[in-house]
């Protein structure tokens, strides 16, 4: 019964009585609204099926509305059969109130040089990217941190140097992981989500579409995820999405914007995927990325020191092509479980760290598709060439790492930081800055969630002036403001340094702010970060609190899932040095920790008395240095 | 090389992704398509000249769908003929079920995999039902007018293709249903 006048409402062919008994069944039970949506949508269907969807045709404000055909024709027909009883007045009505509504609804233009308002056009500055008020140290200059107080204790390995020229050294030998059979075994429990279904996204729309070249040929096929409301000025980043071998742009994209939202609710930023000419990304690809890239600038208010491109599988080899050969484009590159087409690039800078890309690899151990070997020769040559990288190395997991929520979360936070090191700010962006040039100004400005916002939007080395300004500043609110911002725009070496002094202030905003900021940046690779929490954790006089803060964050780190390298050696280290810790309450934490990574447990309980924690002690220190420093096998 | 306008691309997008369930919302509150249509398009023409008042920490389908309500609102007001009574339970579950069919349409698979669906199912039709459905949507022709082509009472076209339409909506479902079970995975 209900189905035939469902049928006939959707359809138009109700009579007033089926009107009338339909209302008595809605009446009766609300949810039938929901059925006859269905019917309504299951006609649009049909409609779509036939061709006969009308053509929206949207003009902008303040232009007479050019009407489609199909349109026009509904629109005259409406118009007789409906609106003409109600008289020349009620059309009239409707016309004025379109035309106020576009009047009023007049919308500037995206790209036209409107200026944020706290600038006034006397404010020219003057250019911010050159190093003025202070100068950040590259890490193996900075006195500020001597190897850690608790190192003395017991015979370690050194730590591997990060950027030391190697020239002949195998990954092999610099890596110790290589040899994973001979490992005491690591269980780390990545979350592989199986299946990656598209979610609806607050605060984007999506564009699949063609670039064609001035020929109509087709250049790229792509699949757009861009903000609902586009910035007037160019502040958006941009990050372009590679997929694996024989796949496609239709999902590529939104993993990630998905993570990107994680991490930020309105991460400004535009995701593209793209596909590829052939069936897999070739070296042939090179141009039409780079007309892609220069088509998705022209056309949206991208700020070009944000493009960061990321890969998977095949498009993880093409993001190691690419952006290896481009550095003039890239800040920063993702290559999951991609092949190694890094090619070191022909222009290679003076101090890589603090004007070259950065990198961020992941790669399970045991992938068959792409030999791990692979992400390693990347990571290697990086080292090498003292690029600042992040490497993450899952044991036991194969050529799915990109399933790993935390993964995509982890290199969403990272790429949203970086800023291009060398490309100059936007007019827009050094105006907007120069509101920051008087301290006083900059410290209200800095604590205001707007002054916040614009200091983590811009990013790079010139907020991070403005910054650690601010973290010398008398008012302690200001100084842990700073530092919080901090770990939202820090991507310059030598930050970390700055932060660390943080850990050392009188008051524990700021020492808490420290903490947490040096435990994000340190989870990527932050060596000074990572000693200055290490020292700070083992330090017996620090805050019972706030080592327990400390070693929380360490302990929960990503770099703490992966295989141990010189990554996330010093936090082993550390947990090793906890366990003869004075406090219970830390030895447990250290311990808790270490026996997930190590099957045996060395007859250790944290609560035994110090004497008889002694032997566990020792083969736990034992443990530590063949993990990191393993006895070469006999033959 | 393209010369779209980033503000071309954006109307696009919006109405690529809005406007199946937009028409939808519309046409069952209204029952008639015309009308949906129109309010429709009226709806994407606000979004467009409002554009700088969207909160992006908001998701942007219940932006829309608050737009669609003030647009309904106007049309009850304004309007003579006799619509569906316009209460807070058939908004709300008016908002809910075009709100699962928003998220739905995210998926660029989902509009041609109906579509294919739909395809198939036709060719389940007899000949002389497929010919009454494209003369009553590509011809736009009335059921009088079909009813005298075929020969046919118009109650009789009506029962027909109301029938039909049931059958096709079934059939749709079952096969996405089949397809979602087989490709569960991306």
């Amino acid at each position: 019964m209900s189905d035939r006048l469902i049928d006939r409402w959707v359809s138009g062919t109700a009579s007033a009585e089926d009107r009338a008994e339909l209302i008595e069944l809605i009446e009766a039970d609300p949810t039938l609204v929901k059925k006859i949506f269905l019917a309504a949508e299951h006609d649009g269907l049909l409609r779509d099926y036939f061709g006969v969807m009308p053509k929206i045709t949207l003009e902008p404000p303040q232009t007479v509305r050019p009407n489609t055909r199909t349109y026009a024709r509904q629109r005259a027909r409406l118009r007789l059969s409906r609106w003409l009883p109600l008289g020349v007045s009620a059309a009239a009505v409707l016309f004025f109130a379109i035309l106020i509504i576009n009047v009023m609804g007049s919308k500037p233009n995206p790209h036209s040089d409107n200026t944020p308002s706290v600038v006034t056009p006397e404010q020219k500055t003057t250019p911010t990217d050159k190093p003025t008020d202070f100068v950040i140290a590259p890490p193996a200059k900075n006195p500020a941190f001597p190897k850690p107080a608790y190192s003395k204790d017991i015979p370690l390995p050194p730590l591997k140097p990060q950027n030391d020229n190697v020239q002949n050294s195998q990954i092999s030998n610099n890596m110790p992981v290589t040899n994973t059979t001979e490992k005491p075994t690591l269980k780390p429990e990545p979350q592989i989500a199986q299946v990656i279904k598209p979610q609806p996204v607050s605060g984007y729309i999506r564009l699949d579409g063609e670039l064609k070249n001035n020929d109509n040929a087709l250049i790229m096929r792509y699949a757009l995820h861009i903000p609902a409301t586009l910035p007037a000025t160019k502040q958006l980043g941009l990050v372009l999405a590679f997929h694996g071998a024989g796949g496609n742009e239709k999902r590529t994209g939104d993993p990630i914007l998905a993570a990107l939202q994680q991490h930020d609710n309105n991460p400004n930023m535009v995701v593209a995927a793209l596909k590829s000419a052939g069936e897999n990304w070739t070296a042939d690809d090179e141009n039409n990325i780079i007309s892609f890239i220069n088509w998705a600038l022209e056309t949206y208010p991208i700020d070009r020191r944000r493009i960061v491109i990321q890969g998977t599988s095949n498009g993880g080899w093409l993001v190691n092509y690419f952006g290896s050969r481009h550095p003039e484009l890239i800040a920063g590159v993702v290559a999951v479980c991609g092949g190694n087409g890094f090619q070191m690039p022909t222009k290679k800078p003076l101090n890589a760290a603090e004007t070259g890309f950065e990198y961020y690899i992941a790669h399970g151990t045991a992938d068959v598709d792409v030999e791990v070997k692979h992400a390693r020769g990347v990571a290697e040559s990086l080292r090498q060439n003292g690029y600042r990288y992040v490497y993450r190395e899952y044991p036991g997991v194969g050529h799915n790492v990109y399933a790993d929520k935390y993964t995509r979360n982890d290199f969403a936070a990272w790429l949203s930081r970086l800023r291009h090191k060398t490309m100059p700010l936007s007019d827009d962006d050094t105006k907007a800055l120069a509101a920051y040039k008087k301290t006083d100004q900059a410290e209200a400005l800095l604590l205001t969630k707007a002054g916040g916002e614009t200091l983590i939007r811009i990013g790079g080395l010139p907020v991070e002036k403005i910054l650690a300004r601010a973290i010398r500043s008398k008012n302690p609110a200001v100084r842990a403001r700073a530092i919080h911002l901090f770990a939202q725009t820090s991507c310059m070496p030598g930050a970390s340094t700055l932060i660390a002094s943080g850990l050392d202030d009188k008051d524990a905003a700021v020492r808490i702010a420290a903490i947490n900021t040096l435990s994000r940046i340190g989870d990527w690779n932050d060596q000074d970060a990572l000693i200055a929490l290490c020292r700070f954790a083992g330090d017996r006089k620090s805050e019972l609190s706030e080592r327990v803060m400390t070693v929380t964050a360490l302990t929960e780190s990503i770099a703490l899932r992966c295989s141990p390298t010189v990554s996330n050696q010093l936090i082993y280290e550390l947990l090793v040095h906890l366990l003869d810790d004075d406090e219970e309450t830390l030895r447990t934490l250290a311990f808790s920790t270490l026996k997930k990574l190590q099957n045996d447990h060395f007859g250790y309980d944290a609560q035994l008395p110090a004497k008889e924690r002694r032997e566990p002690v020792i083969a736990w220190r034992r443990w530590y240095i063949e993990l990191f420093n393993p006895t070469p096998a006999k033959p | 090389m393209s010369d779209s306008a980033p503000q071309d691309l954006w109307a696009r997008a919006l109405v690529e992704q809005n406007q199946r369930w937009l028409t939808a919302y519309f046409l069952a509150a209204t029952g008639d398509r015309n009308i949906a249509d129109d309010l429709t398009q009226e709806v994407f023409q606000q979004a467009l000249t409002s554009q700088q008042n969207y909160d992006p920490n908001k998701p942007f389908g219940a932006w829309l769908r608050g737009i669609a309500r003030h647009m309904l609102f106007r049309h009850y007001r304004t309007s003579k003929r006799q619509l569906l009574p316009l209460g807070d339970k058939l908004i709300e579950h008016l908002d809910a079920v075009a709100t699962e069919t928003e998220h739905r349409q995210i998926d660029p698979d989902w509009q041609p995999n109906r579509l294919s669906a739909l395809r198939a199912c036709m060719d389940e039709l007899t000949e002389r039902v497929r010919a009454m459905l494209t003369l009553k949507y590509q011809e736009e022709l009335a059921s009088k007018d079909i009813a005298d082509r075929f020969r046919m009472k118009t109650n009789a076209v009506d029962m027909a293709m109301s029938r039909a339409r049931r059958v096709l909506e079934e059939c749709v479902s079952k096969k996405l249903g089949q397809q979602e079970n087989e490709t569960g995975i991306l």
